[in-house]
């Protein structure tokens, strides 16, 4: 399954307070990515809260932007991304 | 005894039960040959008496059409799909019964297959179960059955029970009251019940296969009992007792076999246990005496009425019997043919024309043309092309003209297929040269219509209309309707793709009532037809109407390649007026429907796919891009301009107009060989952003053009005219920066990424102030992601009302509630209205 990076503008800033009610959120989030097959891995959140870059497992970018809008998350771009890490290389030199 | 089965029986029990409350199922049980299919259907079936009928596959390799549905239904002379739904009203009518048995549907022939699959795509509205087993271990990657498995498979009606081995428990249990050891026997047989069993029988006796445990089992029987064991072994399934004692068995020696317990009687019917035993004993007998024992079958049956013709195909085959196969195989062939097996007819043409010598020329030649035409009905063109020739010669030998002609008209088709315009042109030409020998005739009329329509294919409205104008008199002028019909219907395309676009919408209208008045089939064609041509040339109101009717009409008639291409179409349609997520919802629709992954429905629809990922900026555009246009190589250029003008546009957005011109050149040169506007216009068009086009061409179509030459506001207003956001977007963003504002604010709505980078880079640049930073915080869109008016159709929907009721309730015309509807079904993957409100319920 392709990884995708999202790019997301949260013009108020992103909040998702830490309570029962932000974990319920969050868990709806899941659960309607999951119809798409679509799997939330992680995300990265600018320090002013503007901006966050979320990786996701999904079948095809369609199939994440249906995910977004359903859950009313917005969408800037999409890119197909693979891992490069740098102690993989050193790992096979030595 | 029947052991770990009590599962499967709940599942079973649970469908019945829903089926009596009218929610019916097809269950679907797969399981290695042995494993006990057949056991755990009796032990289901037994209790409900009449409320159950069984039907069987045979185990031939050219079965009869439909030879389980004869189990229990007369079927008669009328065509398949009236046939499936008769069967399937029968059965779904109170005090009928509920549950149809078909067994071994891995050997079903085509017009089988399609009927299971008319009826697993209904059974959830009727009162009926309908069980059918296979043996899912010979279900491959290219088995006819497994495309048919998985377009059931998406249903909610459809069950799915696997048969599995037996556990090493099971094993102990049957081997309770004897002295062999359950583990080893477990590890022996794997588990599998028939085998298990076979041991068992044999007193635990040392095998290496389930065959050679069946085949030890006879070794000590006297030579006659052996001999009737033999000969019922013959027989597919299971052999008569009056045909067993007429091919000179003595009572005592078959009374002595059942006495064996190798076969049984099953009322007035001598069988094996399985049909494992029954191969097993069959494979067994040596080659100069089973030839004998078919012969001697062949010769019974030949004395019997009511001719099962694949039968005695099959049995003749069996026989080696060169004259036997030419007197019966034909006639198998054309029932096969005649049934839509095309496999099956394919497999006994190829029988008979393996003994050539045995028809007088004319014949020879013949089979060979019909083996063609099945050929083609199959997609396998190459094949097809090489019989075609070979009927051709033959016929051109003897001097049959006729023929001749209509050989080559099918060799056109399957050129056509190939991607080979030239040679089917050739074909179309050389078949008029031979007809207008002997003057005006229908021939003439369809020789000359096949080189019209080359032509429109081409988009050549001045060198094809000559052609159609003169079918058409001739037509006419001997009083032939049908033909008429078909030669008026490519005049109309002629003009609509590449004449006057008014007077062939208008032709084609007339058209398809026409092509209608001789069936659903006809009618279906002409929608084809109009919606994609109409969707060429951008009148999408007329080509969504004629694609949602093609699509319903031809999905009532299980038919599933044009429903297909129009969905593809209507993703075109969608993507060019800026619904992209209508169009993506059509396109995956089409791929996870179509069972074809080379053909014209799925690449269109993957090329319309690709088109919205470059415009949105999304990553995967260019790989399906270059696919579609791969894999339309060769074929003509409308199923390649759009995708390669979205290659261009792709190039374009990152700056690489070298890339652009390399993808256009091609093309932009056939485009000009062509007198399709939209050709001219959009590679055209693309050309010019590219620097290497200074004017457009003279036949351009006018948005286009105007871009071309700077004018701005005449683009704009037509694009709007048309119907076309994003294009009128571009135009808008050619021009002074107060009108590429407007498109920004279009490019943002739309989630056009890249042209709204671009555009506000370049007002930046132009120093212009006040450029709105991005697309607003989106709104919570509709939780099935609907537009919001496709929502309230929906509600409607779901509340049970008809499409007319719905227009009513909402003010709007019929055919707009049907054009919703249809996009409702593609964003849910479902072609049904019960399917739609079972997802939504859901």
């Amino acid at each position: 399954m392709p990884r995708y990076i999202v790019e997301r503008t949260f013009p108020e800033g992103l909040t998702i307070p830490t309570t029962a009610e932000g974990a319920e959120t969050l868990r709806g989030v899941i659960r309607t990515n999951a119809d798409e097959q679509v799997t939330w891995i992680r995300s990265y959140v600018t320090d002013d809260r503007l901006k966050t870059f979320c990786v996701y497992d999904g079948p095809s970018p369609e199939a994440v932007r249906r995910a977004a809008s359903k859950t009313g998350l917005p969408v800037d771009s999409i890119s197909d991304v693979s891992v490069l890490d740098p102690y993989f290389y050193l790992g096979a030199a030595s | 005894m029947l052991l770990e089965r009590d599962r499967e029986l709940a599942t079973l029990a649970e469908q019945l039960r829903l089926a009596r409350l009218g929610s019916g199922s097809l269950v679907l049980i797969g399981g290695e040959a042995g494993a006990g299919k057949t056991t755990l259907i009796t032990e289901f079936v037994q209790p409900l008496g009449r409320q159950a009928v069984i039907g069987a596959c045979d185990p031939l390799s050219t079965p009869r059409p439909l030879s389980p549905l004869r189990d229990f239904v007369e079927v008669g002379e009328h065509g398949n799909i009236d046939l499936f739904a008769d069967v399937l009203e029968q059965f779904g009518a109170p005090r009928q019964p509920t549950v149809m048995v078909l067994e071994d549907i891995h050997w079903a022939d085509q017009a089988t297959l399609d009927f299971v699959r008319f009826v697993g795509r209904r059974v959830g509205e009727h009162r009926l179960v309908v069980l059918c087993t296979f043996r899912d271990d010979e279900v491959g990657a290219n088995h006819p059955l497994r495309g048919v498995l998985g377009q059931l498979a998406r249903l909610r009606s459809t069950v799915r029970i696997d048969v599995s081995p037996l556990s090493v428990d099971a094993v102990r249990t049957l081997t309770a009251d004897t002295s062999l050891d359950a583990e080893q026997l477990h590890e022996l047989t794997a588990g599998n019940a028939f085998y298990v069993t076979e041991v068992l029988a044999a007193g635990g006796a040392p095998s290496t296969s389930v065959q050679d445990a069946v085949l030890a089992r006879l070794a000590q029987l006297p030579d006659d009992v052996r001999s009737v064991i033999d000969t019922i072994s013959i027989a597919p399934r299971s052999l008569d007792l009056t045909r067993a004692l007429a091919l000179d068995h003595e009572a005592a020696a078959i009374d002595a076999a059942i006495e064996s317990a190798v076969v049984l009687a099953d009322g007035e019917h001598l069988r094996f246990r399985h049909e494992i035993a029954r191969s097993a004993v069959h494979d067994a007998i040596l080659p100069a005496r089973r030839h004998l024992l078919h012969r001697a079958m062949l010769d019974l049956l030949l004395a019997e009425e009511q001719p099962d013709h694949a039968r005695l195909a099959h049995h003749s085959i069996e026989a080696s019997a060169p004259e036997l196969i030419a007197t019966h195989a034909p006639t198998a062939a054309r029932e096969a043919a005649g049934r839509g097996s095309a496999r099956e007819a394919v497999a006994l043409f190829r029988a008979a024309v393996g003994h050539e010598d045995q028809f007088p020329p004319d014949e020879a030649a013949r089979l060979r043309l019909e083996l063609g035409i099945e050929l083609v009905k199959l997609d396998r063109p190459t094949e097809a092309l090489a019989e075609l020739e070979s009927a051709r010669e033959g016929f051109e030998a003897i001097g049959h003209v006729p023929d001749q002609i209509d050989s080559l008209r099918q060799a056109g088709r399957a050129h056509e297929m190939l991607g080979r315009p030239g040679d089917a042109m050739d074909c179309a030409r050389e078949a008029v040269r031979l007809a207008e020998r002997d003057g005006p005739s229908a021939r003439l009329v369809l020789a000359l219509n096949s080189v019209a329509a080359q032509f429109m294919l081409a988009r050549r409205a001045s060198d094809g209309l000559p052609f159609s104008e003169r079918a058409a008199a001739m037509a006419g002028d001997l009083g032939l309707e049908r033909e008429r019909f078909a030669v008026e219907h490519t005049r109309a395309c002629l003009e609509l793709v590449g004449g006057d676009t008014d007077a062939g919408l208008a032709l084609l209208d007339t058209s398809v009532d026409d092509l209608g008045s001789t069936g659903p089939a006809g009618r279906v064609t002409g929608l084809i037809n109009l919606g994609t041509g109409a969707g060429e040339v951008r009148r999408y109101d007329v080509a969504i109407d004629a694609l949602v009717e093609c699509e319903a009409t031809s999905l009532a008639h299980d038919n599933d390649a044009p429903a297909a291409y129009s969905r593809a179409w209507l993703a075109r349609v969608a993507f060019e007026q800026a619904r992209w997520d209508d169009a993506v919802a059509y396109a995956s629709l089409v791929d996870a429907t179509t069972t074809n992954r080379r053909g014209y429905s799925l690449l269109t629809a993957l090329g319309v796919l690709g088109r919205v990922r470059v415009r949105r900026g999304d990553p995967g555009g260019v790989g399906l891009l270059e696919e579609t246009i791969a894999g339309f190589d060769g074929h003509e250029l409308q199923y390649r301009w759009s995708p390669v003008a979205g290659l261009a546009e792709h190039h374009w957005l990152r700056g690489d107009l070298d890339a652009m011109v390399n993808v256009l050149a091609g093309p932009y040169d056939e485009a000009l060989a062509t007198e399709s506007e939209w050709a001219h216009g959009e590679l055209g068009y693309w050309m010019w952003k590219a620097g290497e086009l200074d004017a457009p061409s003279a036949r351009a179509a006018p948005p286009f053009a105007a871009q071309m030459v700077g004018d701005t506001d005449r683009a704009v207003r037509l694009w709007e005219r048309i119907g076309c956001p994003y294009e009128a977007a571009l135009a808008r963003s050619e021009g002074a920066p107060a009108t590429a504002l407007d498109a920004l604010a279009t490019f943002d709505a739309l989630g056009a990424a890249p042209m709204a980078a671009r555009v506000r880079s370049a007002l930046r640049s132009a120093g212009v102030e006040g450029i709105p930073r991005g697309p607003s915080s989106t709104t919570r869109a509709h939780p099935l992601g609907l537009t919001g008016r496709q929502a309230e159709v929906l509600d409607l929907l779901v509340d049970g009302l008809s499409n007319a009721e719905i227009a009513t309730r909402l003010f709007v015309s019929k055919k707009t509630v049907e054009h919703h509807v249809s996009a409702i079904y593609a964003k849910f993957g479902v072609e049904t209205r019960a399917q739609a409100i079972a997802a939504v319920l859901a």
